[in-house]
């Protein structure tokens, strides 16, 4: 009996003690039960309200079969009570009750869905997911003020903004968790999602359905900035690429082309004008390279250049080999500089 | 009363013993900084480093095991003032190195050497 009681005590600290460690783990940049902006209030209203809820169902359980074990212990001889308050324990407990209880969760969770289409949406930016980079386009629908980018979405405090998540190859989902919850990309089908971000900041997001070696390394980076700071950075993403006149760079710039790097890659205002590789025009004004592998710095870039796959197995960019150490430099310079 | 005085001074002194002396704090401290700077500056997009995250380049040598190697880019003698040369600029002591100027000031460059001679 003594040993039972110790054993009990030590499986219940250890519940205790294992659900702190879980409810730590809800801090960080990864945050979901205290976000910014309304989506991500609903999530954690929901998330909330199963958990106590589920909690308390959990609680009568516990103590009904407390009970139950105290009381009426049954003998082998007992057979099992198949009168009208017997059977009503398990009509009213084990169908009616549960029945209720996820008709609640799921009219609950069916509001939590539901998209806000009260407010208009001030930017939209089509989101696809490739393996293992995303692909963004700002302004899909208006050619004049439409620009590519990758990885890193910068969006206006305060404002709605509305996501078109669509996927080039496998099922994506696009989870940035203190922004909203997670929603799939797939080929060929685009979902309409709304993010509002309260407070400036960087938030950050990740693929949350297993796409294949480097689903892992395929971060997303939401930066939300004032309306000013806002317009000031997508004025400069508008514009094409600075072409520097000094040697060095136009050296780069003609490297780029000859090393092939253009068959993939877009400098807007070059010669380089692939469509299937990240837009380099502005590339180093991002904050990662290779989706939230790498810094972004001149050396790393260099190092990425010359041997992606050595990095992130199983990426699309090739090892470029036949260049020498200082074209390596070079091009490293010449692409760091876009800014 | 002065017995008590005693015993309280002597154990003062003897706690004393317990902190690392000022120095070896402020190295420890340089070799975290460096560590952090070689993640930072994104070291191991060319170079293999145990115990930086995605270290894992194939494009410069490994720096496993650099505080053990005889010599720097096949040139200069291991020691901490000429890693700290190397790192500033390594295209001035060996031209048409891949390796970048990464514009690292002198202090950067002396945390980073000072990590970099810890991987054995």
């Amino acid at each position: 009996m003594n040993r039972r009681m110790t054993l009990l005590k030590t499986v219940g600290w250890l519940a205790i003690m294992s659900s702190i460690m879980l409810a730590a783990g809800c801090s960080g940049p990864l945050e979901m039960l205290s976000g910014s902006g309304e989506p991500a209030a609903r999530i954690a209203r929901l998330t909330w309200f199963m958990l106590l809820l589920g909690g308390a169902v959990y609680a009568v359980v516990l103590i009904t079969t407390a009970v139950a074990i105290r009381r009426n212990r049954a003998t082998p001889d007992d057979t099992p009570d198949l009168t009208r308050h017997g059977i009503s324990w398990i009509i009213i407990g084990g169908v009616i009750l549960p029945g209720l209880i996820l008709l609640a969760v799921f009219i609950v969770s069916l509001g939590a869905m539901n998209r806000d289409e009260r407010t208009q949406p001030t930017l939209t930016v089509s989101v696809v997911g490739h393996q293992w980079w995303w692909k963004l386009q700002y302004h899909p629908d208006d050619s004049t003020r439409t620009f590519y980018s990758a990885n890193e979405i910068h969006i206006p405090v305060g404002r709605t903004v509305r996501l078109l998540l669509s996927s080039g190859d496998v099922i994506h989902s696009f989870w940035v968790p203190t922004l909203q919850g997670k929603l799939d990309a797939i080929p060929g089908v685009i979902n309409d999602i709304r993010i509002t971000a309260d407070t400036a900041g960087i938030y950050r997001g990740v693929c949350a359905e297993f796409c294949g070696t480097q689903h892992a390394n395929m971060a997303i980076t939401v930066v939300a900035e004032s309306l000013e700071d806002y317009l000031v950075w997508e004025a400069g993403q508008l514009e094409n690429a600075h072409s520097s006149a000094d040697s060095t760079s136009r050296a780069g710039q003609r490297l780029f082309v000859a090393a092939n790097c253009a068959a993939c890659h877009r400098v807007r205002g070059t010669d380089a004008n692939g469509a299937d590789a990240p837009d380099l025009t502005h590339v180093a004004s991002r904050m990662s390279i290779g989706a939230g592998v790498l810094p972004m710095q001149p050396g790393a870039l260099a190092g990425w250049i010359a041997n992606a796959p050595a990095i992130k197995p199983g990426v699309l960019m090739p090892r470029i080999s036949g260049l020498s150490g200082s074209e390596l430099r070079l091009l490293a310079l010449y692409v760091g500089s876009l800014k | 009363m002065t017995l008590a005085k005693i015993s309280l001074a002597l154990s003062v002194v003897v706690l004393a013993g317990c902190r690392d002396s000022s120095t070896t704090h402020a190295h420890r401290d340089e070799i975290e900084n460096g560590r952090q700077l070689v993640a930072a500056y994104g070291c191991g997009s060319c170079h293999q480093i145990q115990g930086i995250i995605n270290a894992r380049g194939r494009v410069g040598p490994t720096l496993n095991g650099i505080g053990r190697r005889t010599l720097i880019a096949g040139k200069l003698v291991n020691t901490p003032a000429n890693m700290r040369a190397w790192l500033m600029n390594p295209p001035a002591v060996t031209p048409g190195t891949a390796m970048p100027d990464l514009h690292i000031n002198e202090s950067s460059a002396l945390a980073i050497a000072a990590y970099l001679a810890t991987l054995k």
